[in-house]
């Protein structure tokens, strides 16, 4: 099963599947079971030593064909899953030019799932210009400069910059395809959220209407995850500090259970055509 | 004459912070591969050549480990990019000492466009790994090649005097990249230099040069 990751830079990618890798290996995957690595994982195994160190892992450089091959067992079914770990500039620059990343558009084409990767504690609430209140006619202090910005791209906000990839998505796949919106770094939300539908919905309307909308095409279920399982630059919580990497990460499932990092892996698995 | 060159290194996301002429994004998006890097040591560096269709020209850069910057695996990235006519007809040995990495992040001069270098003679590399390279870089089936040595940077001196010393119209179709690391498989660059080889088959390739080999070892390996 070939897996693409949708996300832009800084938005837990890498983090996810350093985090998985480790689940799996230490029999912290629930209902799946690593049955054997495919392809190298020195990257992953690098990774995981950063987050033994408490550090965060690196980004994914652009030139990078890193990836996560593994067979998995759930039951008596073995799985081989396949996720390309790409540079999340990649995107970034794709949006920003609108211009298709050839690589992408071939994964996409290929992908029996993917995932969608926002991150929880950058989405600012409020933070839409057009949200702000105007001020009352007359009220402007005659002598503000007012320098005129040219919109580009890159001015989007969350939601429609992830509305945009996603048109073009359902462009490049016929078929359906099953969709598990990430939220990293859960565990910075503040308020602690319940539900991460209920808080994606809320956050980013436009993007909980499209995929409302787009059902069929993109079914999908939103997860909270945590790979970190905490935030190394702030310090972890008293009771995480002894913990090993594969038990301080958590994923909430869209029923507010709290699970292991394999639940989006699971759903993908049960939804794939 | 004068050279352009660009500035690549984090900001929001590993992208273009300076430059002495625009790039469309098309540009932009050919270039990014060359332009960006992982790195497993702090004192490593990486050397990259490689034609850029989209500018008619060729890019050569060096690009450094950036733990300076706040996300863990930032780079910098210096890049010269040599228009047509200069990749064709000038001399090219003085080029490297141009590339030079930002310090306590002062990004001034990297706007503006660099007097074009006197030619100098670039320090020579030890016999073995200069062998290889020419090897490697004359190889008649055209196949990209790995270059085993000890330290990658080594190579650098030796690759940019092969690239001055192909005839012009010949050097567009030399590119190479030096690193830590380097995986067989699908590759832009025709000449790898790395001190380690990862990936499934690695040892046994016939497009690996290992020239830290004994001299007549290496032609057990390579071809």
């Amino acid at each position: 099963m070939r897996i693409v990751l949708l996300g832009e830079q800084a938005t837990g990618k890498s983090s996810l599947l350093v985090a998985l890798y480790g689940a799996l290996v230490n029999h912290r995957a629930g209902d799946l079971r690593l049955v054997r690595t495919v392809d190298e994982v020195e990257f992953l195994s690098r990774g995981l030593q950063a987050f033994g160190r408490r550090e965060s892992v690196q980004r994914t450089d652009v030139d990078s064909d890193a990836r996560l091959v593994v067979d998995v067992a759930r039951g008596d079914e073995i799985v081989s899953v396949e996720v390309p770990d790409r540079s999340g500039e990649l995107l970034k620059h794709m949006l920003d030019s609108r211009v298709w990343e050839p690589d992408l558009h071939r994964q996409i084409g290929d992908a029996a799932g993917a995932m969608l990767f926002l991150r929880a504690d950058l989405v600012v609430p409020g933070s839409d210009a057009f949200a702000e209140p105007l001020a009352a006619a007359g009220d402007e202090p005659a002598d503000a400069p007012v320098e005129a910005v040219a919109w580009t791209p890159t001015l989007m906000p969350a939601d429609a910059r992830t509305v945009d990839l996603l048109q073009a998505v359902l462009d490049a796949h016929a078929d359906r395809l099953p969709l598990a919106i990430i939220l990293s770094a859960w565990d910075r939300v503040s308020p602690p959220a319940g539900a991460p539908a209920a808080w994606l919905a809320q956050q980013l309307p436009l993007l909980g209407q499209f995929l409302a909308t787009h059902a069929e095409r993109l079914p999908h279920a939103v997860f909270g995850v945590s790979a970190q399982g905490g935030d190394f630059a702030l310090g972890l919580a008293d009771g995480l500090v002894q913990e090993d990497p594969w038990d301080r990460a958590f994923a909430v499932r869209p029923d507010e259970a709290r699970g292991t990092l394999s639940e989006p892996v699971l759903w993908l698995l049960d939804n794939a055509a | 004459m004068a050279v352009d060159q660009l500035l690549f290194g984090y900001h929001d996301g590993h992208e273009l912070i300076a430059g002495s002429r625009p790039l469309s994004a098309v540009q932009q998006r050919e270039l990014l591969p060359h332009l960006d890097a992982s790195f497993e040591a702090a004192d490593e560096r990486q050397l990259v050549g490689a034609a850029i269709a989209s500018l008619d020209g060729y890019v050569l850069a060096r690009i450094w480990p950036a733990p300076e910057r706040p996300r863990p695996g930032a780079v910098w990235a210096h890049a010269l990019l040599l228009n047509a006519e200069q990749l064709r007809f000038r001399r090219l040995g003085g080029l490297l000492a141009l590339l030079r990495r930002p310090v306590d992040e002062h990004l001034d001069g990297y706007a503006d466009q660099l007097p074009w270098p006197r030619d100098v003679e670039l320090a020579p590399s030890p016999p073995p790994l200069a062998e290889a390279l020419t090897r490697a870089a004359l190889a008649g089936d055209r196949r990209p090649r790995v270059v085993l040595w000890h330290a990658a940077s080594d190579a650098e001196p030796a690759l940019v005097a092969l690239l001055d010393a192909f005839p012009g119209p010949a050097r567009n179709a030399f590119s190479f990249r030096t690193r830590e690391r380097a995986r067989l498989g699908a590759t832009p660059y025709r000449v790898q230099v790395a001190s380690v080889l990862s990936g499934q088959g690695a040892g046994a390739s016939d497009v690996v040069i290992d020239a830290r080999q004994p001299p007549g070892a290496s032609s057990l390996l390579a071809s």
